[in-house]
């Protein structure tokens, strides 16, 4: 392991469990963090599952084999990602395409593939893989993108979102090209690009209104005005809202959600376990699950500014930005402040491939943390 | 530790990490002004319209199931009863138990009868009931068919078999349109209840005392609340608040004499009214032919209810407070006091009285029932005896007008006010009558023929027992009434009801109250009264009147032909007994029963036995 003496010196005095983990490359502080945050998750689970506990327990398994991927992704060099990125984001392609002639279809949509063993979403990969394989293109120039690599970083982009898009998953379609953007823009997007970007997006709107399946407009309307459809697509969000408000300041207390407990609340353990966690733990809870996020995305980013090299300071960055993008669009997809797009809670909600993708992300920040130069260290 | 230092170390890297944590600010601001977004909202939700919410979650998770008070039961006067609620097993689907409700409700159909109305009716309240309230299925299942479910029941987790009160009438025909029944409430029924009383399945009064006074008999429903999940499911409950039984209803009437008029009308058509003068109770109310309202509780069977639709003698038609029939000589004792009133003439006023009388200045003839006349007759003679030409010349002499002033005080052509509904008001013939109606006018032989109740006039039976009571009673005047007392069950409580009364006519000569009872007393005992049949021996006096009404054209009813049923006369009769302290006042009427004296006379007589024997034991 290639320590750095300096990080050793810091080691000395300090618990042997502490040593442990900086020994394996980790970042003890956002371990911790992970950690709380995952175990907060559990504990609303276990209500949103009508407190049942196997759900919880198959939940803990998923835990457990998401941080058993982050210690294996903090041991790999930062010269392997270079390697990797574009193979990673080949198989993820490959995936995407595969989805649609072995995906399992629900509710009209294709977006799993069954393994047999696990089942996985390519679109929640893709949102790791076009990160790192942007991150790679854009880092081998210290210059800000433009001409031939920002078209190629545009088409990068486009493939993964077109296909999620078909599948049709708009919400993490939109997900994917916002991560690629952040990605662009940490790599130093002229802002003339920027602005011209945001005029192009408005001016196409109507554009992919005429292009959107109905049930993504109707979600549109109705987040406009939930009322226009109580009992249908209106549901999810009123019934979420009256869990939220019914919360108060204190919230209702752990296994006293009637909304959730009766079931009014749609996919309780899932995308709306944020309205679990609002009914039973009231504002306060909400409070500290923000701040325990944004402690999160703060610390991967006060990691990835410290690197030695760019690739390892944008992918850094790229990751916070998606663990953001996840918890924020859920939460306010959640309240009402976004229309239901169908995006899980980071390291909450039940599901798999969510859990481990982000994960492995911030292993991947923790193993690029240990390994940068003494030098920078220093800076 | 300054930058500067390592720019000039490092030129090209150093503005690429510069401008790489430039862009992580502006990445951090942006996140937090998302963040702070996000907790406005829910600072919103959670703490400014944390009371709209709470509400609606509560609203959203607790239902009130309504529990349906027991109906109150209806009494005669003497506590026997006249309607009451039986058990009665009734086999009922709960929605949330049932797996497969169709295939449930086919598999039951094999155990067990259900008939197709039966169906159609469970249907109907599945669709309309929330989800976590019983559907009943079948009503009013035998022990047999009970023992016959309770084994299978394990194979339908739906289906329950539950006791619920049944309306149980055990007088069967007998006091059938006076206490009248209950039926399923309807739709229209039901979206007129602004109190949110009733269930899509709840009874509700149909006809006579039930329907009348429905709001006291049916009591006000508590209800449980429960806690539902958001399939509607019934999870807990979270509270109860018990129904208010209905007040059970004690009626004036008396279901033995009940029982005697109704077995005195026979398979006769027509009503009879029994009154005590004193007080306005109705002591007896038959209408015949009658039905038997059992078979509207849980509905009418479809074919039951054209049979008693069709039926020509109107079984369902309450004669006695909504028949309207030409009372006949039965007015004529009415008419003698208006006669006396206005000075036409006094009781020793003695005319001569051929068989016909002639309006002076026509040649129209009206003849007496008796072809040759009845010669010298005062007004003694001429209601003992019904003389007709006398109450011609005299009406045609007291005018319509006169008439129409002074019979309204007995209570003719307006309803009596009983507390029942459906009463009919009759006829008091009188010229702007006849222009409103018929659109043509007033001539003297309408007067004429209006003097022995013929013509235009029509009363119902209940009407003319009221005259007659007010007539025994000296001018007082009670208005009928049916209550007699409500029962409270809750404070254990018997309310007495209260009794109307309007002014009473007064006479300047009130002897004149006696002497025309006196002549009414003379019908029945005189050799040569029209009632003469009914003077056998009897411990007390009855005064009482014949009427015939012409149903078909003008005759002779002396030369008696036998006539089509539908052709024959009405009988009517009014009596009262005993003549000088009266205690009942009977009015009976016959359709097409030919002679009052000899058809409906009789029945009057029993009715009047009946009372006044009881009333003279203890």
């Amino acid at each position: 392991m290639n320590v750095s003496p300096s990080a050793s010196r810091a080691l000395e005095g300090r618990p042997s469990f502490h040593r442990l983990l900086r020994s394996l490359g980790l970042d003890p502080l956002l371990l911790a963090l992970l950690v709380l945050v995952s175990a907060a998750g559990l504990v609303v689970l276990y209500t949103a599952g009508d407190g049942a506990g196997s759900l919880v327990l198959r939940q803990a398994v998923r835990l457990f084999l998401g941080f058993g991927v982050l210690v294996a992704v903090a041991q790999v060099p930062v010269g392997y990602y270079r390697f990797v990125a574009p193979w990673f984001y080949a198989l993820t392609i490959v995936l995407l395409v595969l989805v649609f002639f072995v995906g399992e279809r629900t509710l009209g949509a294709v977006r799993w593939i069954n393994f047999g063993v696990v089942r996985v979403q390519p679109g929640e990969i893709a949102q790791l893989a076009l990160p790192l394989l942007l991150v790679w293109l854009l880092s081998s120039t210290p210059d800000p993108p433009r001409g031939g690599r920002l078209l190629a970083a545009a088409g990068l982009i486009a493939l993964p979102a077109g296909l999620i898009a078909l599948e049709p998953d708009l919400g993490t379609a939109v997900l994917v090209v916002a991560i690629g953007l952040v990605v662009l823009f940490l790599a130093g997007l002229s802002w003339r690009w920027i602005a011209a970007g945001v005029l192009g997006l408005l001016a196409s709107a109507p554009v992919a209104w005429r292009f959107m399946h109905h049930y993504q407009r109707e979600r549109i309307l109705v987040f406009l005005h939930p009322s226009r459809d109580p009992l249908g697509a209106g549901y999810h969000i009123i019934q979420s809202q009256i869990a939220i408000g019914s919360g108060g300041l204190l919230g209702g207390g752990w296994m006293h959600g009637s909304q959730a407990y009766l079931n009014f609340l749609p996919e309780q353990t899932t995308d709306f376990i944020f309205a679990v966690l609002a009914e039973e733990f009231g504002l306060l809870g909400t409070l500290v699950m923000i701040l325990l996020y944004l402690a999160i995305v703060f610390r991967i980013l006060w990691l990835a500014q410290r690197a030695s090299d760019r690739f390892s300071r944008l992918l850094g960055a790229s990751i916070a930005a998606l663990i953001f993008l996840y918890a924020f669009v859920n939460m306010a997809m959640v309240s009402g402040l976004l229309p239901v797009v169908g995006e899980p809670l980071p390291f909450v909600s039940f599901g798999g491939s969510s859990i481990v993708t982000l994960l492995a992300g911030c292993g991947a920040v923790m193993g690029l943390d240990a390994r940068r130069s003494h030098l920078d260290h220093h800076l | 530790m300054s930058l500067r230092r390592f720019a000039a170390h490092r030129p090209r890297t150093l503005p690429e990490k510069v401008r790489y944590l430039r862009r992580l600010a502006v990445l951090t601001g942006g996140m937090l002004v998302a963040v702070l977004i996000l907790l406005l909202q829910l600072v919103r939700l959670q703490i400014l319209d944390h009371t709209h919410y709470h509400r609606l979650a509560v609203g959203n998770r607790t239902r009130l199931v309504p529990i349906l008070p027991p109906r109150g039961i209806i009494y005669d006067r003497r506590g026997v009863v006249l309607a009451e609620n039986i058990p009665s097993y009734a086999l009922e689907i709960r929605r949330d138990r049932a797996r497969d409700l169709a295939g449930e409700i086919t598999g039951l159909a094999h155990v067990v009868r259900i008939p197709k109305r039966d169906r159609r009716r469970f249907w109907r309240l599945v669709r309309v009931s929330p989800p976590y309230l019983p559907v009943p299925l079948r009503e009013d299942l035998s022990t047999a068919d009970v023992a016959r479910l309770a084994p299978h029941l394990e194979r339908f987790p739906g289906a329950r078999i539950v006791a619920r009160p049944r309306r149980y009438y055990p007088l069967w025909r007998i006091s059938a349109h006076l206490v009248g029944y209950v039926g399923p409430i309807s739709a229209r029924q039901l979206s007129h209840d602004p109190g949110g009383l009733y269930q899509a399945d709840s009874e509700v009064g149909d006809a006579g005392v039930e329907q009348t006074f429905e709001t006291l008999l049916y009591g006000i429903p508590g209800y449980r609340t429960i806690e539902i999940d958001a399939q509607g499911r019934p999870i807990r409950t979270l509270g109860v608040r018990p129904p208010t039984p209905g007040a059970s209803l004690y009626l004036t009437i008396d279901a033995r004499l009940q029982a005697v008029a109704s077995r005195a009308l026979g398979q006769q058509a027509g009503a009879v009214v029994a009154l005590n003068p004193d007080t306005g109770a109705v002591l007896a109310m038959v209408s015949h032919p009658g039905y038997d309202p059992n078979d509207f509780v849980d509905g009418v069977r479809r074919r039951t209810y054209e049979a008693l639709a069709h039926d020509p003698f109107k079984p369902l038609f309450d004669r006695a407070i909504a028949g309207e029939y030409a009372p006949a000589s039965t007015i004529k004792p009415f008419i003698s006091f208006a006669l006396l009133h206005y000075g036409i003439l006094t009781p020793r006023t003695t005319i001569y009285c051929p068989g016909t009388f002639v309006i002076p200045g026509t040649h129209h003839i009206f003849r007496d029932w008796l072809p040759w006349g009845h010669g010298w007759t005062d007004l003694k003679k001429a209601i003992t005896q019904s003389v007709d030409v006398f109450f011609y010349r005299m009406t045609f002499r007291l005018g319509i007008r006169r008439l129409d002033h002074y019979l309204p005080l007995f209570g003719f052509g307006r309803p009596t006010g009983i507390d029942l509904r459906g009463e009919r008001s009759g006829v008091l013939p009188s010229p702007a009558w006849k222009e409103a109606t018929l659109h043509r006018p007033w001539y003297g032989g309408d007067t004429v023929m209006s003097g022995i109740g013929q013509g235009y006039w029509l009363v119902t039976p209940l009407q003319l027992a009221h005259a007659t009571a007010i007539l025994a009673a000296h001018g007082r005047r009670e208005v009928p009434r049916i209550l007699h007392a409500i029962y409270d069950p809750l404070s254990g409580q018997r309310i007495p009801a209260r009794a109307r009364a309007l002014a009473p006519i007064r006479l300047a000569h009130p002897d004149r109250w006696t002497m025309i009872a006196r002549d009414m007393h003379n019908v029945v005992q005189s050799p040569n009264g029209t009632a003469h049949n009914l003077s056998a021996d009897e411990p007390y006096p009855i005064a009482g009147k014949t009427g015939t009404s012409q149903v078909g054209k003008y005759r002779s009813d002396f030369i008696h032909v036998k006539l089509p049923y539908r052709e024959r006369d009405n009988a009517v009769f009014i009596a009262f007994a005993p003549v000088l302290d009266p205690k009942i006042a009977v009015a009976v009427i016959i359709e097409h029963g030919g002679d009052g004296g000899l058809a409906a006379g009789p029945i009057a007589q029993k009715v009047i036995d009946a009372y006044l024997s009881g009333y003279r034991l203890p």
